[in-house]
């Protein structure tokens, strides 16, 4: 049986009185359970690092263990607790950081006795994923990323099979090399554009095309290619740029998502999927990947039409030229944009062919602030029209290597009326720890500022009743 | 004060950990390269200390930063520890690793984690920025982001400008 902890629910002022009288934590009873619950998914030898399925083996890494809890490094939940309950939120709660505080403060003891009595508390197994349309990478072949980096950022290129419209309401991945695929983002690429990125990813060598900045080519920062681009298609590289949105993730430990109950995102036939895997090489140089597996679910209609809104400012994205993002040498700086949600409204209901009359409100679901390897930490925030200011998500250190959509346990609802006064802020702040400039643009030494959110219509009520 | 000093020791390199009052040795790390008269030169020098081991991922990926950092600073010394239980885990990744090779001359083992201990290091990666005169200028534990490199390069540059004449005698 369970010891029951109480540590953490005295009030400061008597721990110290209590201090003796209260067991500490003990490795078999209290930390294991917490390790296999919340560290498995990633820590096992079917997933991304070394394991800890081996409890003894696992109590070597005490100190490393309770140091990384200690400094929110592990587990890996960027977004910073008290603002907004999110899907999936597998942080430690500040009771269970104080139990590995406890523990380590108290020499990390560990029971003998407790072993036997220990039952193992492996998190539970994710529910069945029914896909409608999966398809495999590489399929019959192997990929194998630079080897003179740490990571490399490929994109291949999905034939979306639908012919009819189609909302995407799940996702589930499974990478072909856990070792090192480090995260996916999928980005849906409209009709009117899918040649042009399907052209530009061919004319790179191997497979795919390298794609640090998102699902477009890396060497399309460069303004000559641009230039080049733009006389072979004129307007094609400013209407490809504007035509992709995020689709969809993965990342460890995650398995099958389900899109919130009754919202999909809309497909149009004659779209790509854009996969930009993320290849961490760094670890176990000389691994490939032989096939890695997307499962998406579909459905014809849903309730609620949803689309990824791109909270960004254009202009920074061509910095170079405009010098509107510049983060100097040795130096930090910090940038915000906003929008309505009136601005908001009219990009969802264009892109999901809806008009505004159709409209009763809008229903933001999620927060997703995306930076590059500069980026040092980031904000999303809604400010209502008297100007209050309520946090979505704050990430106070930002890690390029843990992004993920963190979707409100809660839509917020924004009426009609209160669309025009009402703001969606992204905030970003870099730290530049070269000699060189860093400009906003799409390139690996460029960087971004922008927020994806999930973003809802909820239709007028004889609307949402018939069939879309 | 802390000193880390490096000594030539038939072939394998003994590193101290010392403080000014005892001066007593409090590690002795072995070399995983082909150690020469050149650790002699860490005295005198800033140092940049990296403890990694070869299950680390984070430590892997540092490497690529820490590298850029030492060619933008190429007056500061490196020296990395590892804390592999295992001689061989860490010999053995090192020859995977284009980059832990480049530097391979600048590796050593800390299995019984006596250095770690004593400079209270309790996980990997941790990187400590030693200045000339063995001031502990920064310490960062985990995975690097930027605002960890840019005080790390801002420790380099700060050390480099004002340490450039000694250093250059």
């Amino acid at each position: 049986m369970k010891k029951t902890r109480i540590l953490v629910l005295l009030p400061a002022l008597y721990l110290s009185s209590f201090a003796d009288a209260v067991e500490a934590a003990e490795y078999y009873a209290d930390i294991l359970p917490l390790v296999e619950q919340n560290c498995l998914t990633c820590h096992s030898e079917a997933g991304v690092s070394f394991s800890f399925e081996d409890p003894e083996l696992t109590y070597s890494f005490r100190a490393a263990m309770s140091s990384a809890v200690a400094d929110d490094r592990m587990p890996p939940w960027l977004a910073e607790s008290g603002h907004r309950k999110y899907v999936d939120d597998y942080s430690l709660s500040a009771g269970q950081k104080a139990i590995f505080a406890d523990w380590a403060n108290a020499g990390y003891p560990r029971d003998a006795a407790q072993q036997e009595l220990h039952q193992a508390t492996r998190a539970a197994s994710p529910p069945v994923f029914a896909s409608d349309f999966s398809v495999e990478l590489i399929s019959g072949r192997r990929f194998l990323p630079n080897q003179k980096m740490k990571d490399e950022y490929r994109c291949f290129i999905i034939d979306w099979p639908y012919e009819t419209d189609k909302y995407v309401t799940g996702f589930k991945a499974e990478p072909g090399n856990l070792r090192i695929a480090h995260h996916l983002v999928n980005y849906a690429v409209g009709p009117e554009s899918a040649d042009l990125i399907r052209e530009l990813s061919a004319e790179e060598e191997g497979e795919g095309h390298r794609c640090f900045g998102g699902p477009l080519p890396d060497r399309m920062a460069d303004e000559e290619e641009r230039a080049k681009l733009e006389q072979r298609h004129p307007g094609g590289w400013d209407k490809l740029r504007r035509d992709n949105f995020w689709l969809s993730h993965w990342a460890p430990g995650m398995s099958g998502f389900e899109f919130p109950a009754n919202t999909g995102i809309l497909m149009k036939p004659g779209s790509v999927v854009v996969v930009q895997m993320h290849y961490y090489s760094a670890f176990a140089p000389g691994e490939s990947d032989q096939g890695s597996a997307m499962h998406f679910q579909v459905a014809d209609t849903v309730a609620k039409p949803s689309v990824n809104f791109p909270l960004t400012n254009q202009a920074w994205l061509n910095s170079r030229r405009n010098k509107s993002m510049l983060i100097p040498e040795g130096g930090r700086s910090t940038y915000q944009f906003s929008r309505t949600f009136e601005n908001i409204r009219n990009y969802a209901t264009r892109v999901l062919q809806i008009d505004h009359s159709e409209v009763a409100a809008i229903e933001l679901r999620s927060a997703n602030v995306h930076m590059h390897a500069y980026g040092a930490s980031g904000n999303t925030s809604l400010i209502d029209g008297n100007g209050r200011k309520q946090m979505l998500l704050n990430i106070p250190r930002w890690d390029l290597n843990w992004q993920r959509d963190f979707t409100f346990a809660d839509p917020i609802r924004i009426d009609l009326d209160a669309l025009e006064s009402t703001t969606l802020v992204v905030e970003c702040t870099f730290a530049n720890h070269t000699d060189k400039m860093v400009y906003g643009g799409f390139g690996s030494d460029d960087e971004m500022c922008i927020n994806f959110s999930y973003i809802s219509i909820v239709l007028k009520e004889n609307l949402a009743v018939a069939a879309r | 004060m802390w000193l880390l000093v490096a000594e030539l020791d038939n072939g394998r390199i003994a590193v101290a950990a010392v403080s000014d009052d005892d001066r007593l040795p409090l590690a002795q790390l072995q070399s995983l390269g082909h150690a020469d008269g050149r650790a002699a030169e860490f005295q005198g020098r800033p140092v940049l200390l990296q403890f990694w081991a070869s299950w680390c991922h984070s430590c892997s990926s540092i490497m690529f930063d820490l590298d850029e950092l030492l060619q933008l600073y190429p007056d500061t010394d490196y020296l990395a520890v590892s804390m592999d239980e295992k001689r061989d885990d860490a010999l053995q990744y090192i020859q995977k690793h284009a980059l832990y090779k480049k530097y391979n001359d600048q590796y050593f083992i800390d299995s019984d984690k006596i250095l770690a201990t004593k400079l209270g290091v309790e996980t990997v990666p941790t990187v400590i920025l030693f200045d000339a005169e063995r001031n502990e200028v920064v310490r960062r534990s985990g995975h690097l982001n930027s605002n960890d490199l840019l005080q790390l390069s801002a420790g380099m540059k700060s050390i480099a400008e004002n340490h450039s004449g000694e250093i250059n005698k």
